[in-house]
């Protein structure tokens, strides 16, 4: 079945990226620029396009306004967390995407010029590179991109690096050939526009993924405090892989901040989380996380102080997950679930919303800790406990989606028939093929474990439909592997097995992030050194 | 598997299984009723 399929390069490579030589001096970023004021200009060129689906390009909006309007959250896990999770912004760029191929082609232009890529917004350069890779799917339009210079030259200029290393990673897609010649002008160009500086406004692009506007927004951003200055520095460059930098900054951060014993205590929580989950230095980690809680010794003993303590706490539980993954000390499983039981019972009875996130967060850990014990019934039970109102209290279909995920994952390996799939109920009705792909991989494991192999083919032709119109390579290798797997026992029990039990969020496919060599769900699991 | 081995993890075993309890003990608290509000914090919540 999979052999029939298209190969997933374009038969041609028709998306050509042409580079003039550059000088070296003469970058043009557009890494100020509006969110998606680019893609705002193509559409202003190509009206007509909207009333292909005007339905769909009224959600896009949609989409770009929450994605324009979203501040730093209101209770801010941007504090608490290394990666960024796909948002408004990125659901636009594929929705984007898809709707422009799709106006394009319906209106038979089948080959669009884009001068002066560079000077876009990140986002729109992620749209268009999403549409290129849309494009590929029946050859429906070809993309001429220009650039200001060539896409393969490197730079000092942390704003222009990160430009070059996302344009990097979209060449990589081998959706390009790429060309150095004289950019040519003859089609739409995107112009340069300048915004306000501030730490909302950095917040704001980091929330959206819009790193090379962070960093250029923090170069100017002489309003805010040094140590925040350099926390924010830090989140950014980690986001872009630069791990040694947002070490080092981190560092001068707690330096040159000795009077919020809170913030310090955050500081280190972060340090310790880098040290962790990017270089693996669990020793210097725990080191680091202890020196964080004696500095809450000397604060007052409230709700802000509980909340940080248990986040520290909740970062050595982690370190003793990993050391209890490699296997080296068997007390350290131990360890993890008193680290948890004791960040957990810190803030039992906290009020406020930091409070409930971070228990909700202490839970989903200790499910983590259940499942690699092998207690999957344990695991399924605690989900159910803690997170069963949720979903639907949410009534968001796209919720409801990661809870069923979760569930269905955790019944599958308890080898419990607590779920069923849940069909078309939920599948493609999200415009998001990434949930549905996990949902459809699940759906055709789940029949297979009951031996239904004509169900459970069914789910995988669905998949590879998904993979296929989604133009993920990633997609297509499991659902072909799934495929064989159907007369395959040891093949479906490792797939099973391999099955990640919470719905991955991240997808390199579509926003085109920088993805660590290794994410710490898998070490923890056992499945990565 | 030599026979001190055996006792430390016998140990681990019942420092868990206490562990567990206390938990269990824990998660029946009330800790999770769900609000409107508390039901968006329980989506985004992460595991490591």
């Amino acid at each position: 079945m999979g052999g029939q399929h298209r190969p997933f390069l374009p038969s041609r490579l028709n998306h050509v990226w042409a580079g003039g030589p550059g000088d070296g001096a003469n970058h043009r970023f557009g890494a100020t620029a509006h969110l998606f004021a680019g893609f705002d200009q193509l559409v202003e060129r190509f009206p007509e396009i909207r009333a292909v689906d005007e339905v769909a390009w009224q959600r896009l909006d949609s989409y770009i306004s929450q994605a324009r309007g979203d501040a730093a959250d209101h209770i801010d896990t941007l504090r608490r967390r290394l990666n960024r999770e796909p948002g408004a912004s990125i659901r636009a760029v594929e929705l984007g995407a898809e709707l422009l191929v799709a106006g394009l082609a319906a209106l038979g232009n089948e080959r669009l010029h884009l001068a002066d890529v560079d000077m876009t917004d990140t986002l729109t350069f992620r749209l268009l590179a999403r549409a290129a890779a849309r494009a590929g799917h029946a050859d429906r339009v070809t993309f001429r991109w220009s650039t200001t210079s060539s896409p393969f030259e490197t730079a000092d200029d942390p704003v222009i690096s990160a430009r070059r290393a996302l344009q990097t990673r979209v060449a990589d897609t081998g959706l390009f050939s790429l060309h150095l010649d004289p950019a040519q002008h003859t089609s739409t160009t995107f112009p340069a526009t300048t915004t306000t500086y501030s730490e909302t406004d950095v917040l704001r692009s980091l929330t959206n993924h819009n790193y090379d506007a962070a960093l250029h927004r923090l170069s100017d951003a002489i309003q805010i405090e040094e140590s925040r200055h350099n926390r924010l520095l830090a989140m950014t460059h980690i986001a872009i892989g630069n791990y040694d930098l947002a070490d080092r900054l981190l560092r001068d951060a707690i330096d040159s901040q000795a009077t919020d014993v809170l913030h310090q205590a955050h500081l280190h929580c972060l340090l310790g989380l880098l040290e962790t989950k990017r270089y693996g230095r669990l020793d210097a980690a725990d080191n680091t996380l202890r020196s964080g809680l004696s500095l809450l010794d000397t604060a007052p003993d409230d709700d802000r102080t509980r909340v940080e303590r248990s986040w520290l706490l909740n970062g050595r539980a982690l370190i003793a997950a990993l050391a209890s993954a490699r296997g080296t000390d068997a007390t350290q499983m131990a360890a993890a679930y008193k680290l948890t039981h004791d960040a957990l019972l810190l803030v039992v009875d906290s009020e406020g919303d930091e409070a409930a996130y971070l228990r909700y967060n202490l839970v989903a850990n200790l499910i983590v800790l259940h499942q690699m014990r092998g207690a999957w019934d344990t695991a399924l039970e605690t989900l159910q406990r803690s997170f069963h109102n949720a979903p639907n209290a949410a009534q968001d279909t796209r919720s409801v989606a990661v809870f069923e995920y979760r569930l269905g994952a955790l019944a599958l390996r308890a080898g419990t028939d607590i779920w069923t799939p849940p069909g078309h109920r939920l599948s493609l009705d999200l415009e998001d093929w990434h949930v549905d792909d996990y949902l459809t991989r699940l759906t055709g494991l789940w029949h297979l474990r009951r031996g239904q192999h004509t169900q459970a083919k069914e789910a995988f032709a669905k998949g590879l439909q998904i993979a296929e119109e989604g133009r993920s390579k990633a997609s297509l290798d499991f659902h072909v592997e799934a495929m064989a797997a159907v007369n395959d026992e040891p093949v479906a029990t490792r797939l099973i097995q391999q099955l990640p039990t919470k719905l991955p969020t991240n997808n390199a496919e579509i926003d085109f992030d920088f993805e660590p060599p290794a994410r710490v769900a898998e070490k923890l699991q056992g499945r990565a050194p | 598997m030599n026979a001190s081995t055996s006792t430390i993890e016998a140990q681990e075993q019942e420092v868990l299984e206490g562990l567990l309890a206390q938990l269990d003990g824990l998660l029946a608290n009330d800790m999770f009723a769900t609000q409107d509000g508390d039901a968006a914090l329980a989506l985004r919540a992460i595991n490591w």
